[in-house]
């Protein structure tokens, strides 16, 4: 040999997959039954069958620049008739938490995510700098926003108290999110450079758009079919609650600087108020079936840490959402008051560490599934015997 | 005449066959009991079988010479082993002798078949065509005798007792069970083919012209449905394409998780049938990896230098009915690293090897797998397991372990353990 190397291979980057999703990877003898039980795949170059042998050999490079990762939606129906049980849809899955790992900027955070005790770190930070802001807000009050009545949150922590807590974080994630989707999108050029097949870049984004709105691809999977309600409630619960938020932001700043308009709490039948919690439940009901089908499908359906992570963040998020109205309303402040302290704490994770987490997949997949159609990729050619 | 104990062979194929000709030619008695009609097994349905591709004929013909000239074998056919008790030299057998409704006095004359009003599946086609009530098991019987499948007849029809010249008709004839004393035990009773409706995404049972590699062989044989012609069952259009499906089942924890070892020679066996009666059909194997142990590694070079075969790495996943009774099956082509959609005009699936015990109603004594094999070292003294019984094994090397197995079963005999 001459020092010419034919394939890149990374045995750490096996065992770390195999302990993150991915136990029974091994297993796979590459029959290939996967890729014909797949409903998504295109026909040239089908995923996942190429994407387990990747795997098995750690063949890292040309996995984190691979799109099909993200245009697998874990259907699972290749898992189901799989004939080795090697489960090729959690090993995507699996492989999709290691991109995000990979192009995850600054990557400790990623790494904390996947254990407990990084995790403990990660919440404390919220917890902390939280903590603190209400303390310096009302150490001189004697923290008399307990007993006032009504209870409004915003006596605990004024509106520009909280855009200024969480302002930092939301530029720090979106900072960040720009540097790993860059290199993931120069990564996936380099695999699968651009077709004349093509659309152009704004077909391919509204394209994209409509695909995720429609959950088309959900719909066309087989196992997890349910998915296509749950996950659908979950995403436009949060695009509510996004806006929601957004909304209360804008309100307030107008108010701000002398607009009249109605400012938190706002009144029950509120149009921001109403989609509000609209969307809260529609958020709640998604996550509730998602945790239920995974726990259904717990024998065949492995979650690492880093997905219940994830899951878990979404529910808390929306539990105690929900829940600081419950208790705000039957006015019990205290209990009012910590959901409300909790619910900014998994707001504060959620966000600030958005490209780093599973929530990352926001940004991969539409990524890659703009660039499956930008390249072509998405074009099925068809190569006959 | 013999001191010491008898010899019971279970199973009539090939390998029991060929476990009692052993045993029974240096001198030891043995008892060799088979659940059909008809001794034979698995090969007497092939067309052609290794190692000397040559039809069944050859080889059971001289073993069955060999049996008639030998008078230390006792055959008894339809006839079931209930249980084995006992220990090595001194095991009590029961067996369920099952009425034929014909004697020893048939000389398959075939008057009978022509009065029977009555048809029934033909088994040793595949049910692919039909035999009358009172059948032929197949042309080489043995023993050469009619038998009557009861539930086929019509209620109270005896046309065929007054059609026999021989009086060998008895509809009267009892279910009769014996007790056996036997020094030791041969398990031969072989395999029958992994049910394919149980491979929902194979079509086996939904769509026409899928078919599986027992069937193929009955299509190829001279005796077969077709008269050996190779037509596909819907329309017997003569087949111009096929696809052979390796591992239907085999090598699948849903089925059969251990790979039966026979499946990749067959299809490569049937390839050839298929050239041999036209060199221009196309002939598509798709494979997860070719199997063809010891010197058949030289088969698979030979086949696969033929111009119209093609062989896929390649699992297929995907079979559905086409236009025109033609099959659409998928697979992805590893090498070319692309999905590929065929239509052809049969489908074969080279279903694996489950043992034929699997199932079945548990013989008390014999002691089976998982999987239903019956290996060696989970029996009590004695007894002992001879080809597929044992493990997936094609009949060359089945005959060379009952072979063996006859030799345990004789030192038994002369209380050697």
């Amino acid at each position: 040999m001459t020092g010419r190397v034919a394939v890149n291979t990374d045995l750490n980057f096996v065992q770390g997959l195999m302990l993150h999703g991915a136990a029974d990877l091994k297993k796979c003898y590459q029959c290939s039954t996967c890729t014909v039980a797949c409903p998504l795949t295109p026909n040239d170059q089908p995923f996942p069958r190429k994407e387990m042998l990747w795997a098995q050999w750690g063949m890292k490079d040309k996995l984190f620049r691979d799109m099909d990762l993200w245009l697998c939606h874990n259907c699972n129906d290749c898992t189901d008739q799989c004939p080795r049980g090697a489960k090729p849809g959690e090993v995507m899955s699996a492989l999709r938490n290691q991109t995000i790992e990979h192009y995850s900027y600054p990557q400790a955070i990623s790494k904390a995510a996947k254990s407990a005790r990084g995790n403990v770190v990660l919440f404390l930070i919220p917890m902390v700098l939280i903590a603190l802001a209400i303390a310096m807000k009302n150490i001189e009050s004697g923290f008399a926003f307990l007993t006032a009545k009504p209870i409004v949150y915003a006596n605990m922590l004024p509106v520009n108290f909280i855009d200024i807590l969480f302002l930092p974080p939301v530029l720090f994630a979106v900072f960040n999110s720009y540097k790993a989707i860059s290199n993931f999108i120069g990564g996936l050029k380099e695999q699968y450079p651009p077709t004349d097949r093509g659309e152009n870049l704004l077909p391919a984004v509204k394209g994209t758009i409509q695909d995720v709105l429609s959950h088309i691809e959900f719909k066309k999977c087989g196992t997890n079919k349910s998915r296509n309600i749950s996950h659908r409630l979950m995403m436009y619960g949060f695009i509510g609650l996004f806006i929601t938020t957004n909304a209360v932001f804008v309100l307030h700043w107008l108010n701000e600087f002398g607009f009249d308009v109605q400012v938190t709490p706002l009144p029950f039948f509120h149009p921001v108020k109403i989609l509000g919690n609209v969307s809260a439940f529609a958020a709640f009901a998604g996550i509730y079936l998602i945790v239920r089908d995974r726990v259904k499908n717990s024998g065949t359906s492995i979650l690492s840490l880093f997905d219940w992570m994830f899951i878990g963040n979404m529910f808390f998020t929306v539990v105690t959402g929900i829940l600081c109205q419950v208790f705000r309303v039957g006015d019990h402040a205290n209990l009012a008051f910590l959901t409300y302290y909790i619910h900014l704490v998994m707001v504060f994770y959620l966000l600030a560490y958005a490209p780093q987490t599973k929530f990352g997949h926001i940004l991969y997949r539409p990524a890659a599934m703009i660039y499956s159609r930008y390249s072509g990729r998405n074009i099925d050619i068809f190569r006959n015997l | 005449m013999n001191e010491q104990g008898k010899i019971l062979v279970i199973g009539g194929g090939i390998s029991g066959i060929t476990t009692a000709l052993e045993a029974s030619e240096v001198g030891r008695d043995v008892i060799l009991v088979e659940k059909s009609p008809t001794l034979g097994g698995r090969v007497s349905g092939f067309h052609q079988y290794f190692p000397k591709l040559c039809p069944p004929t050859c080889g059971l013909e001289i073993n069955y010479r060999r049996l008639r000239a030998n008078r230390h074998v006792q055959v008894y056919t339809n006839s079931e082993v209930l249980s084995v008790s006992g220990e090595a030299g001194n095991f009590k057998i029961k067996v369920r002798k099952n009425p034929t409704y014909v004697n020893e006095k048939c000389v398959a004359c075939d008057h009978c078949t022509a009065v029977c009003p009555s048809d029934r599946s033909n088994d040793f086609n595949a049910g692919m065509d039909k035999t009358k009530a009172i059948f032929l098991p197949n042309k080489m019987a043995y023993p050469p005798r009619y038998v009557i499948d009861r539930p086929a007849c019509e209620p109270g029809c005896s046309k065929c007792v007054a059609a026999c010249k021989y009086g060998a008709i008895d509809l009267d004839m009892k279910t009769q069970e014996i007790e056996l004393e036997v020094a030791s035990v041969v398990v031969a009773t072989g395999w029958k083919p992994y049910d394919a409706s149980k491979l929902t995404n194979m079509g086996f049972s939904s769509v026409p012209n899928v078919i599986n590699n027992i069937m193929m062989e009955r299509l190829a044989s001279v005796s077969g449905p077709t008269k050996g012609k190779i037509l596909r069952p819907s329309d017997q259009k003569p087949v111009e394409s096929v696809v052979f499906v390796q591992c239907a089942g085999s090598r699948d924890e849903n089925h059969l998780p251990y790979c039966s070892s026979i499946c990749c020679l067959g299809s490569l066996k049937h390839a050839k049938y298929v050239l041999e009666q036209n060199p221009e059909a196309k002939v598509h194997i798709f494979y997860i990896d070719i199997r063809t142990p010891g010197k058949y590694e030289d088969f698979v070079v030979k086949v696969q230098a033929e111009p119209n075969v093609n062989m896929i790495k390649g699992k297929v996943a995907k079979i559905i009915a086409g236009k025109e009774g033609g099959v659409l099956v998928e697979a992805e082509d590893i090498l070319k690293l692309s999905k590929v959609h065929l239509e052809v005009d049969m489908v074969v699936l080279a279903t694996g090897m489950e043992p034929s015990l699997k199932g079945q109603a548990q013989v008390a004594g014999i002691k089976l797998d998982e999987y239903g094999f019956v290996p060696m070292e989970l029996q009590q003294q004695g007894i002992f397991s001879a080809g597929v019984a044992k493990w997936p094994a094609d009949v060359n090397s089945s005959i060379q372990d009952s072979t063996g197995a006859a030799l345990k079963a004789i030192q038994t005999t002369m209380g050697v353990n």
